[in-house]
């Protein structure tokens, strides 16, 4: 899943720190969703997305891959 | 996360280092006993089974540590338990193999444990490269 934290954090002037304080999760999962290293729960996700003033589908999207994943699979049904 | 995390995280280790040098204490004693005194059987099951009280103790410190993680810090320490789960199995498999073929000795099975808290010292370094 790609996401735009990185941007988001850079308009808001947040740091990875701080942002992770305001969600009340580590530095470190701010950083491994950023690089796309790990995707969020929902919960965070929202969380992510209340913060920010947006819609969580702003935020983070599929990867090509899991779109076309997506559409087969929605095919099929 | 802020100092409070901090502080908080501080006093779960601190806890968890004092539960688990307690049962380690208890454990040793309870070794120690069995081996220097003649003790009637029931004396020697109960000292026997002294430590577990300790490191059931110990087992739920644990568990209420890794419920209150941050969520990538609990799939890190599955995926360690994961890793040291597999690998204790492929370590007992492997050693049970050795000893029907004559080259491995009968083996306490308790200082498995060890190569379990290894196991997963390794898989949660290996996790925690692989979301640096």
């Amino acid at each position: 899943m790609k996401n735009r934290l990185r941007v988001l954090r850079a308009e808001h002037n947040w740091s990875q720190a701080d942002l992770a304080a305001r969600l009340g999760v580590s530095r470190q999962t701010i950083n491994a969703i950023e690089t796309e290293k790990y995707d969020p729960s929902l919960p965070l996700a929202f969380k992510i997305a209340r913060l920010a003033g947006l819609k969580t589908e702003d935020i983070f999207q599929l990867n090509e891959d899991e779109q076309k994943n997506d559409n087969v699979q929605g095919l099929r049904k | 996360m802020g100092k409070g995390h901090y502080q908080n995280q501080l006093r779960a280790a601190l806890l968890m280092l004092g539960v688990g040098l307690f049962s380690g204490a208890v454990t040793v004693l309870s070794s120690w006993l069995l081996k220097h005194y003649e003790l009637s059987k029931m004396s020697r099951f109960v000292v026997a089974l002294l430590p577990v009280p300790a490191i059931t103790v110990l087992f739920l410190v644990l568990i209420r540590e890794v419920r209150s993680q941050d969520e990538l810090v609990q799939r890190i320490t599955l995926e360690a338990l994961a890793f040291s789960f597999v690998g204790t199995g492929l370590t007992i498999v492997a050693w049970g193999f050795l000893q029907r073929a004559g080259f491995a000795p009968q083996e306490d099975w308790s200082g498995m444990w060890p190569i379990m808290v290894g196991l997963y010292l390794i898989g949660y370094f290996i996790s925690c490269w692989r979301y640096r």
